[in-house]
């Protein structure tokens, strides 16, 4: 039972996080509901006066609502995947950001799909999209896989808690309310920690980290298709699909970067999230920018170089028009993680964070320059003398809507981390165990060893309890 | 009780309005005729100008169609018109951007005034080629991406070759108006007097508009019905748009009726971006041996002419 | 409220004019004009169409609700055959049976005259067509491949005689949707004339064809028509819409099933899950007995 204790004591040193909330958090919190407030008053005004109100008109369809969800999708679909992959190869230093990525995941898959809502005309027939379905659309598929890769974020989510929940429970220290306590108590669902449940937890993570994985890299093509089946230029490319994960994968890596180092200074995490994690992590990011640069830059070329009336129209706008814009998304966002991460020199926890807030934004600017100067170069040229008809530019309903729902992504992360210890207990908790035992048995701590080993160490654990 | 009383009282401002019109139309006929103001909102129905048996001018109500009695609900719109396929051909040689049918076609479909399901663009093909008008419906593709990424079918294609929308079960996602390659979808962006229309709504006549929904050029169906011609077809004083049924071979512009067949191929029909693969039922006769000079399309307001100044022919004009 | 006021100034100006254009008017007489149009139908009726126009400033304006009157007139005598009152468009037609006498001069000529008598400030009109009479018969015959339309006219003369009809020229049309389809001439000489109808009509879907016959703008005759019924047409099989397409209601195939291994493989372990989660509550039920 030496990890049990162990387990209680890290938690121990979380509980003031659950138990406390001080001034500053409410101010915060207040600071967020105004803004989400805001953003819920701007969408009023657009359901009353009608989508007159955004920049969006019969050319440029969508706007940055469709940015954004594509943008926030793209940060939950590479929660799912760092986290599934950390999981199901063992990543050494997984645990002390698993959590991250995994409320990452689950956070902004519940807020990318409510900018596709703000993008519909009649939002009272939205029941009409399961009413009628028609396989045929991109978008019935994107409502499929939405829907189904929820559920499967929410069982992948809920399975990496139950443990921790079960140690929230059964903590003797733990000061919190008794109606918190009981929600613990139903949501920890009478795990024991049993050698049996043990197992079937594992078991159902592995085959749930792998579903995951998967299902991010569809749903993500889904809704690249949702683009690149169209006729239009700049979007009817084959490469859509790979790119948009891989673009999705950037980002989000960098989003976890940036809540690392938030936690790290506000929980002082300083002993769990070290510069190893910003290391590793920078690293994952560095290899996607260079992965990313290379589709940019093959979609571009082919583009550019080819005589394609339309495709020259479109890169002759994003050359003028967007020049500053292009250049910022598409050499600085993925050259200043390069830079930072490639020269050993410049990686230091702040370069790092700074070269992921880079990426992150560039990447927002990247899907704008995918969606609006594409559909302000038509087939049939824009004949027209209205200015907001011919150039789109986003109102502040839009913007507020944006920023809205980067206020609700924060909100929802702080509620969600004065629920659970933003640090996965349990996991870190076995994994300082294995570590030790490890080294107890003095084998090098080759990868395949450890595996191994963290076998053994269940079988062993297992005899321990039967007797 | 209340009810009653308001409606005498419209009544009542109604027929103030009719006789003050037609004391109006008695004075200065001409004037009148060029613009009767008309408020969408209290438009007492269409009027049309006549001379009654003993010579005076007279304002009557136009002849109210009974729509319930030709009215083809939502559902039996998705019909087509059996053993039919209807096809619209456009005679670019003679087009000189006069804009009846864009006129006629809102006007029958209520649109406002920037809001055209018929438009006509100036197309030059390159710098050296000759600029000529075009005008362009939606062109009821045979393979239309718009109905194909709709997500409820909302749009949909008919056996009798048409492309329609149900305003009524369109949800407003704009993916169709990103599908059409040919930017023939409308959006409607606000709620507008033109949207209140006191008619039953059918697909078949795309009135009332909805608000936060798509709408686009129907080939005016409930015309076919009747035995008529869609609105730009015969408003088109040069007679530049035909229509017909394909599979009986025949299509007329009104003055003039020809096998479908051979006025293609004896003068190079073609439709518009043919490489799309999305296979128009809307054809284009090349613009040569033009009856007109292209310069007689600027005969119009200047916030039309406006809309052509990117094009390179105009900008060089502009140069001279 | 501004609207009001506005309404309200209107309506004086709109009053003031009013008063001095009735002034005006009552001094101004309005001419008026009428068309008139005859044809012979394939029943032998034949059929008159007038449109009444008034001129007004602003050009012709139709007439509506007026009565005009047809007359049958030869050497100086006249008879009422009907009336008819414009619509608002300012037609009216006018049909009379095969029955009906007309007055004819000696050549046989018969002249039918409209009227508008006029009424207050419109000036009346009159519009007149000639025609002779016309015996026409239009039979379709049928050979091997070839199918030909046979035409024979012949007039009536002064005392009853048939006299072949010479050197006139027959337009053949087949009825379309909206409007008929010239499809040759047909040249009559000695009362007689033939043509070839061409094989590659397609008609309707069973092929079925309307054809016409028509004398136009002629002289002596005037309009006259014959129709005839063949199933000569050779229409092609109709437009099809594919049953399963990306367009159509039903989606292919292919979609379907694949969709539907996607999901079930994916969500049979979503219920995987669930059962272990369940499986794992029931142990701690067991442990908590024990
Ligand atoms: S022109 Fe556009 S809207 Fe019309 S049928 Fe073709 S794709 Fe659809
Ligand atoms: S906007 Fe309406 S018609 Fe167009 S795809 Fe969406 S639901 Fe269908
Ligand atoms: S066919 Fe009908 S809807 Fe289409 S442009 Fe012509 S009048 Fe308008």
């Amino acid at each position: 039972m030496e990890s049990n204790k162990r387990k209680q004591e890290l938690l121990k040193e979380f509980l003031p996080q659950l138990e406390k909330t001080s001034f500053a958090w409410f101010a915060w919190v207040a600071f967020l509901l105004i803004a989400i407030f805001f953003a819920i008053y701007a969408l009023i005004l657009q359901i009353l006066r009608g989508h007159i109100i955004t920049g969006m008109r019969d050319n440029v369809v969508w706007g940055v609502y469709i940015v954004n969800f594509i943008f926030f999708m793209g940060i939950s679909y590479a929660g799912a995947l760092v986290s599934g992959s950390m999981h199901l190869f063992k990543t050494s230093w997984r645990g002390p950001i698993l959590r991250i990525a995994e409320l990452t995941t689950i956070v902004a898959l519940f807020i990318g799909p409510l900018y596709i809502l703000l993008c519909i005309g009649r939002l009272d027939r939205l029941p009409f999209l399961f009413m009628y379905p028609r396989i045929q659309s991109p978008i019935t598929w994107d409502v499929i896989a939405i829907t189904t890769d929820l559920f499967g974020c929410l069982i992948y989510l809920y399975l990496s808690f139950i443990r921790d929940f079960a140690l929230m429970r059964d903590s003797k220290d733990i000061k919190l309310p008794k109606w918190r306590m009981n929600i613990y108590k139903a949501l920890a669902l009478g795990y024991q920690d049993t050698p049996t449940q043990r197992n079937r937890i594992k078991k159902v993570t592995d085959i749930m980290s792998a579903m995951i994985i998967a299902i991010a890299i569809i749903v993500y093509s889904v809704l690249a298709w949702i683009f690149s089946v169209t006729l239009q230029p700049g979007w009817h490319s084959t490469i859509f699909g790979p790119y948009f994960v891989i673009a999705a994968i950037f980002s989000g890596a960098g989003v976890i970067l940036i809540l690392m180092r938030v936690f790290r200074s506000i929980y002082h995490l300083e002993k769990y999230i070290t510069k190893k994690h910003f290391v590793g992590v920078g690293m994952i990011l560095m290899i996607l920018s260079m992965f990313f640069a290379y589709f940019t830059f093959s979609e571009y070329l082919t583009k550019w170089y080819g005589s394609k009336k339309l495709d020259d129209n479109l890169i002759q706008i994003l050359f003028t028009r967007y020049f500053w814009h292009f250049v910022f998304s598409n050499y600085v966002g993925t050259l200043l993680p390069i830079i930072i991460m490639g020269i050993p020199r410049f990686r230091t926890i702040n370069s790092i964070t700074f070269a992921a807030v880079v990426a992150v934004v560039a990447l927002w600017v990247n899907r704008y320059l995918i969606v609006v100067p594409t559909l302000e170069t038509p087939y049939m040229p824009i004949q027209d003398i209205r200015p907001d008809w011919i150039l789109y530019s986003a109102t502040w309903i839009e913007w507020s809507l944006t920023f809205g729902g980067i206020a609700m992504f924060c909100f929802l992360f702080t509620l969600a981390a004065k629920i659970v210890p933003i640090i996965p207990v349990s996991e870190v908790a076995d994994a300082e165990l294995e570590m030790s035992e490890v080294l107890a048995h003095g084998q090098d701590s080759h990868e395949a060893t450890r595996t191994k080993s963290i076998i053994k160490h269940a079988a062993i654990k297992k005899e321990d309890h039967d007797q | 009780m209340d009810d009653s009383l308001q409606n005498n009282k419209n009544n009542r401002r109604k027929f103030l309005r009719i006789s003050l019109l037609t004391g109006l139309s008695a004075v200065a006929a001409k004037t009148v005729f060029a613009d009767i103001p008309v408020d969408p909102e209290n438009e007492p129905g269409e009027m049309v100008t006549l001379l009654s048996p003993d010579g005076q001018l007279v304002k009557v109500p136009k002849e109210k169609i009974n729509y319930m009695e030709k009215y083809i609900s939502p559902e039996a719109s998705h019909q087509g018109i059996p053993h039919r396929k209807f096809v619209m051909v456009i005679d670019l040689a003679k087009c000189k951007n006069a804009r009846k049918c864009v006129e006629h076609c809102q006007k029958a479909h209520h649109l406002p005034p920037q809001q055209e399901f018929m438009k006509v663009y100036l197309m030059q093909e390159s710098e050296e080629a000759a600029p000529y008008w075009m005008p362009k419906p939606c062109f009821h593709c045979d393979k239309p991406l718009c109905v194909s990424v709709c997500p409820v079918g909302a749009t949909y294609k008919r056996s009798d070759g048409i492309v329609l929308i149900d305003n009524e079960r369109c949800i407003g996602c704009k993916f169709c108006m990103t599908g059409c390659p040919y930017s023939a979808r409308q959006f409607n962006w606000a709620d507008s007097p033109y949207l209140h229309v006191d008619q039953p709504y059918s697909p078949e006549t795309s009135v009332p508009g909805k608000e936060g929904t798509v709408s686009k050029c129907d080939f005016c169906p409930d015309m076919i019905r009747d035995g008529k011609m869609p609105h730009c077809v015969t408003a088109c004083p040069m007679g530049v748009i035909y229509f017909g049924d394909q599979l009986e071979d025949i299509v007329t512009n009104g003055d003039e009726t020809i096998r479908f067949s051979e006025l293609i191929t004896s003068r190079s029909g073609y439709r518009h971006l043919e490489d799309l693969g999305t296979k128009p039922s809307v054809y284009y006769l090349p613009p040569v041996n033009r009856q007109f000079p292209v310069e007689r399309g600027f005969d119009q307001p200047d916030e039309i002419n406006q809309r052509y100044k990117d094009v390179p022919f105009v900008k060089k004009m502009h140069k001279n | 409220m501004i609207n009001k006021t506005r309404l309200f100034r209107q309506s004086l100006i709109v009053l003031l004019l009013t008063i001095v254009a009735s002034f005006q008017l009552m001094a101004q007489e309005t001419a008026s004009s009428i068309e008139l149009k005859a044809l012979k139908n394939s029943d032998d009726s034949r059929i008159f169409n007038v449109k009444l126009t008034g001129e007004s400033e602003a050009g012709a304006v139709p007439v509506f609700e007026a009565t005009v009157d047809f007359y049958t007139i030869a050497e100086g005598k006249s008879e009422l055959v009907g009336s008819a009152v414009t619509n608002k468009e300012g037609k009216a037609s006018l049909k009379l049976g095969k029955e009906t006498r007309y007055l004819k001069s000696k050549e046989g000529v018969a002249e039918v005259k409209t009227s508008f008598k006029g009424l207050g400030k419109l000036i009346g009109s009159e519009a007149s067509v000639k025609f002779k009479e016309l015996n026409l018969q239009v039979t379709l015959s049928e050979k091997d491949t070839s199918n030909t339309i046979h035409v024979k006219a012949s007039s009536i003369g002064p005392n009853g005689e048939m006299i072949p009809l010479k050197e006139t020229n027959f337009n053949l049309y087949v009825q379309g949707l909206f409007s008929k389809l010239k499809i040759g001439e047909c040249f009559v000489d000695a009362g007689e004339g033939t043509f070839e109808f061409p094989n590659n009509i397609p008609g309707d879907e069973n092929g079925n064809l309307k054809i016409f016959v028509r004398l136009e703008e002629n002289e002596d005759y005037g309009e006259i028509e014959k129709a005839e019924n063949a199933k000569w047409g050779n229409h092609r099989s109709g437009f099809a819409e594919p049953e399963r397409s990306l367009w159509s209601s039903g989606a292919p195939i292919w979609m379907i099933t694949t969709l539907i291994i996607l999901l079930a493989g994916v969500w049979s372990h979503y219920i995987y899950a669930i059962v272990q989660l369940i499986k794992i509550r029931k142990e701690d039920k067991k442990i908590e007995q024990k």
